[in-house]
């Protein structure tokens, strides 16, 4: 029988941390996984609280926190631990050489979408730059021929909604040269950050670019700088059009999502973590209040996995963490944990799906204590050496506070400073 | 001042039925319609083109004319029918008397009934319950209500019939008891204006009480409400009907990939009252598993709610207590001439409805030309050389949906389209195969106004991501092109995936809650539609 010291269920950005945090420490770390989690959705940004009582913003992340609920994760945790969450991660950025920005003092970070609305953020990669777009004079939304899912025309429509009619709007299309593409199958943001990711490519788009924009003016691009956890695109672009540069943020597949995710997944391998795909865990052997090992049902066959810790990183509805098999019913699959669903009790789902309100729905899940236990209705310790984060928590909104990765980061981060306090 | 010979108010399956049936007797006609084609209760129902069979004991009149209009739209609409069939069968909690009596009353209207062992059912229909004591074939069909509407308006179109759509009335005007103007209002700029007539139809179904009150005339419908549950599977073949007295929940229509589980019957105030309530799916489910055992084990797509138009002369009759037969009240009893209203029916007699309805028109009008409604066939057939074109571009099992739901003209605009652009072959809607050309095309129809006119005609939205990522693309396409103008792209995205919302919201739970919280990831965590309109306030 070969035990770990930590095994992580879940390959999110949740698990990720958690299971680097650990790793960190020379833990033996096996992560299980099944699927990505939501970097394809919800792109390379980790938002940390914005709207936390209505649709009103707050001003910085850390005044959001301080009017939350004493149910809402981050007030169990603390603001000390959020801040030594978001350094940790800012340090793994600066490490892996992709570094990011913001903090949880600073103004909300304000980044222009695909549509053309701006949405605020906490921490955020360089190429994610909407400050700049305020002074310029000039602003050019860069399209590409034949790419599906970008229409600068609405970019530019609602931008200057938001930037104001006096700037000058200019909308510039790049030809990637994929004609042969072209009708027979979709371009993706993806197809376009490959083509930029080669040294042809990011000179023949530079070239293409310089000879329309003036210099000092303001580019909104969709997210094609690169494919990898790399500056390169992005500075060589900059400096060549001495323009701001800024991506958008886009409907999935998110390209900043996965620049993201090759970063933390790049960065486990390094502190050796060790990854095992196409892994769902199904159950769990339970004995005295502690959880022995956990049952994965890999590629046709049935695994045991034994540690001496566990953090469930599985996702909540989207990740099937969380499975509602009808109203008001949810279960936790692995380890049965109790669901606190009182969020939802009287109203499970708001009447609009807009609205100045959280939803029900969205706030239910596992109740944990201050060190991510997972506790029943009394506040008892259910399994000892079980720790709960992300998406699966209790008690927040993550799309309408924009408060996802955020959660996800800051209660990995606990879990794994928990599983190393209790050596 | 603009003027039409006859005005005809309400856009559903009755208004739009009498429109062709009078533009193809020559009548210069046209349809006002309060918002958009085909919004209220000829979309909202199963899609059941009936037998007979269910009215058949209780209602003989109402049975026989059914199993009339079933065999004349199986003919004349045969692009908008899809001919399963159906089942009648008996659970052990069904009466053995009452199946008796149905196979006697089948007898007399004519409609056959041709009994099988519920062996032989299970065998074609797996999901079927073993329980089942009896089974009866019947002529059964599906029939999509959207399809069926838009062919009947391209019909009259061809014959000079016009159509208006976020047109409400306002006022029916009249001059020495004869109706002369109907004032109307423009939804979007609120603008009154006069349309001169010589005679208006109110087809306004659930609505027909308050059309007739702008004339000062009382009519009694009474809306009754009907939620239905549709599965993102098709669980039968067949139509599945439970062979007892009419109730609730006892109906499965397949469409296509899905299936449709309905109906409840509740009294309302008010026809524009569709919100579906969980407690009402909860109903339906516990129904529906008796006859599909492992129902509760299917994806649901959405729940969705629409309101029957019963006439009443009694205000005191309710629910199913009401006839289903319809009545045609000729206001010049009630002292106003050129003035009639069509109250109660159901979907498939539609066609007779109307029939009825402009027989009475054209008697006013002295005009002697014959119905051939019956006889005409909605749309032609696609020509060959046109659906090969079309395999070019299109997925290939895109073609024949698409140019049903298209017709020829526009089949032909779009293959154009295609040409002169090869991105427009990209699908903007890949659960409903709708591509970026077909929503072009049918954006830049005038009758478009919002991105939901453009679902209801293309089908964009309404498949098993319920909007995810066809809403983004259909308004980024509408917006490059410069079509409906008229609204601003934020609220357009919100209202559309409002829309969406209102049939899942009682039904998040299983993967529909997981295909949510896609959803909200997208919109408003990633684009935050929801918070757009304030950050300006930071």
């Amino acid at each position: 029988m070969k035990k770990n010291d930590v095994i992580v269920i879940g390959g999110g950005l949740s698990g990720l941390i958690s299971a680097i945090a650990v790793a960190k420490k020379e833990k033996s770390v096996t992560l299980l996984r099944f699927g990505l989690g939501t970097f394809e959705i919800g792109g390379g940004l980790v938002d940390l609280m914005a709207y936390p009582k209505d649709n009103r913003p707050c001003r910085t992340p850390a005044e959001g926190i301080q009017q939350l609920s004493p149910a809402h994760p981050y007030s169990k945790m603390g603001l000390p631990v959020i801040e030594k969450a978001v350094e940790f991660f800012l340090n793994l950025a600066k490490e892996a050489g992709y570094e990011y920005e913001g903090s949880t003092n600073q103004d909300l970070h304000w980044v222009p979408t695909a549509v053309g609305t701006m949405k605020p953020t906490g921490l955020y990669s360089k190429t994610f730059d909407g400050e700049m777009l305020k002074d310029a004079k000039t602003v050019y939304l860069v399209d590409f021929k034949g790419l599906k899912d970008y229409y600068a025309k609405m970019t530019e429509q609602n931008l200057k909604r938001h930037l104001g009619e006096e700037k000058d709007y200019k909308i510039v299309i790049v030809d990637p040269h994929m004609e042969e593409a072209i009708g027979g199958r979709d371009i993706m943001t993806m197809d376009i950050a490959r083509w930029i990711d080669t040294k042809e490519g990011l000179e023949e788009c530079t070239k293409q670019l310089k000879a329309v924009i003036k210099p000092g003016s303001a580019v909104v691009l969709p997210q094609v700088l690169g494919t990898r956890p790399d500056y390169t695109p992005y500075i060589f672009l900059k400096k060549e059009l001495q323009c701001g540069i800024t991506e958008t943020l886009c409907i999935p597949p998110s390209m900043s999502g996965m620049r993201l995710y090759k970063m933390l997944h790049d960065c486990a391998r390094k502190y050796g973590v060790k990854i095992i795909e196409q892994a769902k865990a199904t159950g769990s052997v339970i004995r005295d209040g502690r959880c022995e090992a956990v049952l994965v049902n890999g590629v046709g066959k049935e695994h045991t996995y034994y540690a001496d810790h566990f953090i469930l990183a599985t996702g909540g509805f989207y990740g099937s963490g969380l499975y509602a098999p009808s109203a008001k019913q949810v279960t936790e699959p692995v380890f049965n944990l109790p669901v606190n669903v009182s969020a939802g009790e009287e109203t499970w789902a708001n009447l609009d799906l807009f609205s100045d309100k959280k939803q029900p729905f969205s706030q239910v899940g596992i109740e944990v204590d201050h060190e991510m236990h997972p506790i029943d209705s009394k506040g008892q310790c259910i399994l000892k050496n079980v720790f709960v984060t992300g998406r699966n928590l209790s008690g927040y909104d993550f799309s309408f506070e924009k408060s996802g990765n955020g959660v996800a980061l800051v209660s990995a981060y606990q879990a794994a400073v928990s599983v190393l306090g209790g050596e | 001042m603009e003027k039409a010979t006859v005005l005809v108010i309400g856009g559903g399956a009755t208004g739009v039925g009498i429109l062709r049936d009078l533009a193809m007797r020559g009548v210069d006609v046209m349809l006002l319609e309060m918002r958009d084609m085909v919004h209220g209760t000829s979309s909202r129902y199963h899609g059941l083109l009936h037998s007979g069979g269910r009215y058949a004991v209780k209602d003989a009149d109402a049975g026989r004319e059914c199993i009339e209009e079933n065999t004349i739209l199986r003919k004349i609409g045969r692009h908008c029918v899809e001919a399963t069939e159906g089942y009648f069968v008996r659970l052990p909690e069904d009466d053995p008397d009452y199946e008796k009596e149905w196979v006697e009353a089948c007898k007399k209207i004519n409609l056959p009934a041709i009994q099988i062992d519920p062996a032989e059912a299970w065998h074609l229909e797996p999901n079927l319950t073993h329980r089942a004591q009896a089974v009866y074939r019947v002529p059964d069909a599906a029939i999509d209500g959207f399809r069926m509407a838009w062919q009947n308006i391209d019909s009259a179109k061809r014959y000079g019939g016009r159509v208006k759509t976020y047109t409400e009335v306002v006022k029916i005007n009249s001059v020495n008891g004869q109706v002369s103007t109907v004032t109307v209002r423009d939804y979007f700029t609120k603008q009154q204006y006069d349309i001169a007539c010589e005679f208006v139809v109110n087809a306004a179904g659930p609505w027909a009480g308050q059309v007739a009150s702008c004339a000062n005339i009382p009519v009694h419908v009474q809306p009754d409400r009907g939620t239905l549950v549709a599965f993102n599977h098709r669980l039968t073949s067949r139509i599945i009907n439970r062979l007892h007295k009419s109730s609730d929940g006892d109906i499965f229509v397949p469409h296509g990939s899905i299936t449709i589980l309905g109906t409840t019957s509740t009294t309302v105030k008010s026809p524009n009252d569709t919100q579906p309530l969980t407690s009402e799916v909860e109903y339906l489910l516990g129904i529906g598993e008796l006859t599909i055992e492992n129902l509760r084990g299917f994806r649901i797509l959405r729940a969705f709610c629409g309101s029957r138009p019963l006439y009443t002369a009694d205000p005191n009759a309710t629910g199913r207590g009401v006839s289903r037969g319809f009545v045609i009240l000729d206001h010049a009893q009630d002292g106003l001439k050129g003035f009639a209203s069509i109250c109660g029916g159901k979907f498939t007699t539609y066609r007779l409805m109307a029939e009825h309805m402009s027989d009475l028109v054209c008697k006013q009008l002295h005009n002697t030309t014959l119905c051939r409604t019956a006889i005409e066939p909605l749309v032609e057939d696609t020509a060959p050389e046109i659906l090969t074109k079309a395999r070019q571009y299109f997925p290939a099992y895109g073609v024949s949906l698409a140019a049903s739901r298209l017709g020829e003209d526009k089949l032909k605009n779009v293959i154009a389209r295609m040409e002169a652009d090869p991105t427009k072959r990209e699908l903007a809607c890949e659960c409903e195969n709708v591509t970026m050309a077909e929503i072009e095309e049918v954006a830049e129809l005038p009758t478009s106004h919002t991105l939901s006119d453009v679902r209801r005609q293309t089908r964009m939205g309404m498949g098993t991501c319920q909007g995810a990522f066809c809403t983004f693309r259909g308004m980024g396409l509408v917006s490059q092109i410069e079509a409906i103008p008229k609204h601003d792209t934020v609220k357009e995205m919100k209202d559309f995936l409002q829309a969406r919302y209102k049939g899942l919201s009682p039904v998040l739970w299983g993967s529909t809650l997981r295909e949510m919280e896609l959803t909200r990831g997208i919109y408003e965590s990633v684009l935050n539609l929801n918070g757009a309109m304030f950050d300006e306030k930071k």
